[in-house]
């Protein structure tokens, strides 16, 4: 699952998000809500309750 | 999660090239590092070209497989404990301006202005997170870790990798990706041996690499921190072929156009009487100073703050000896 998602997103991030001459923000791109945003206390509780490692992406 | 302000940032934590515009730490929620991706070769041309999906794929998969290996893979990962951050968050840098939204260039510009203004600026603190290429190793970007094409005669093809080796260990630090290997070169001595165990044919084999010179010396002038970092405000602009033919200036020879000065920063050179269009030819009796890099990088190492720089410059056909104050 994560690498699927992930591999969405980097997809998603790799290809310009320009829509109709407008250049979308990130937390407005259509996967936004998978990703946790500047919140690294949020990021260390999920990480850690889940058992899964953190991919901080920064950009 | 996405970083898109380092504002707070851990930098106990997070340490990598602060100049790349994309870039992915792999870690445990204990704060063990797995591993880095992402790798920046140049400007606007040279940005992607190491990069690519099926290359952050296997990444992703070789941070996957290190995660179900961990603890017990734990002491293997300890080359990538972050060093000690000299400063603990961006804010605490000196240097560092008020942003709401700190970039991560800022930080290396910042920390690097700090050190040139306390006198402490070394090659070291420039040359970071060389490319593999310095050591003769072009990975392929759609897997990271296999040889894509080895340098003639260069310390990689003199410790016998040939194309279609992949790398799995430098100095006992797994690998990730490309970013890893630049990892350990930048926490490599100039003079050393990495120790190298890869894979070819199935078979695992080990070989020893010898480094010594300048391999860490690399154009930084693509570097988002240069701006501030070197530049500080002062756009200087190789002369072109033609206009060194019309001012007698030698094809080999250094000559430096000042484009443009920007902002406070080059203030103390303005007073000084530098101008937008003075030729700089050479520093006292350097002229091999060729390219902006080495010219800049020769500024910062050797004129610390409060210094007088002398200046050989051409205006408007002549030459003359400028003194400018370091800025």
């Amino acid at each position: 699952m994560l690498i699927r998602v992930a591999a969405i997103l980097a997809v998603g991030m790799l290809v310009p998000t320009v829509v109709l001459g407008q250049v979308k923000k990130p937390q407005d791109i259509e996967v936004s809500p998978h990703w946790i945003y500047d919140d690294m206390p949020a990021a260390w509780a999920q990480a850690k309750q889940s058992g899964k490692p953190i991919l901080a992406l920064f950009r | 999660m996405r970083i898109i302000k380092a504002n707070g940032l851990d930098l106990n934590v997070f340490q990598f090239d602060y100049d790349q515009t994309w870039c992915v730490v792999f870690l445990n929620a204990d704060r063990t590092i797995y591993g880095r991706y992402g790798t920046r070769a140049g400007g606007r041309n040279d940005a992607n070209t190491h990069i690519s999906v099926p290359g952050f794929k296997k990444a992703m998969e070789r941070a996957l497989a290190t995660h179900r290996g961990y603890p017990a893979n734990k002491e293997q990962l300890t080359g990538y404990t972050s060093l000690r951050a000299e400063f603990a968050t961006p804010e605490k840098i000196p240097t560092m301006r008020k942003n709401d939204c700190i970039h991560c260039h800022q930080i290396h510009d910042s920390l690097l202005r700090y050190k040139w203004e306390q006198n402490e600026l070394k090659a070291t603190d420039l040359f970071v997170y060389p490319l593999p290429e310095r050591i003769g190793l072009k990975m392929d970007p759609e897997d990271c870790l296999v040889v894509k094409r080895v340098g003639d005669d260069s310390p990689a093809a003199k410790a016998g990798l040939e194309i279609g080796d992949r790398i799995v260990s430098i100095n006992g630090q797994p690998l990730l990706s490309q970013a890893d290997i630049q990892w350990v070169l930048h926490h490599s001595p100039s003079n050393t041996r990495l120790e190298v165990v890869y894979e070819r044919g199935g078979r695992s084999v080990e070989t020893s690499m010898a480094l010594a010179g300048t391999w860490k010396l690399a154009d930084l002038s693509w570097r988002e921190s240069s701006w501030r970092a070197l530049r500080h405000g002062v756009r200087f602009v190789p002369l072109s072929p033609d206009k060194k033919k019309q001012s007698n200036i030698a094809p080999s020879a250094m000559a430096f156009e000042v484009k443009n000065m920007y902002g406070p920063g080059p203030e103390p050179l303005r007073r000084a009487g530098l101008k937008i269009g003075d030729v700089i030819l050479g520093i006292n009796d350097r002229t091999d100073l060729v390219t902006e890099t080495l010219f800049l990088v020769y500024i910062r190492l050797k004129y610390p703050p409060g210094e007088m720089i002398p200046l050989n410059v051409l205006r408007s056909g002549k030459r003359i000896q400028l003194d400018v104050p370091t800025w």
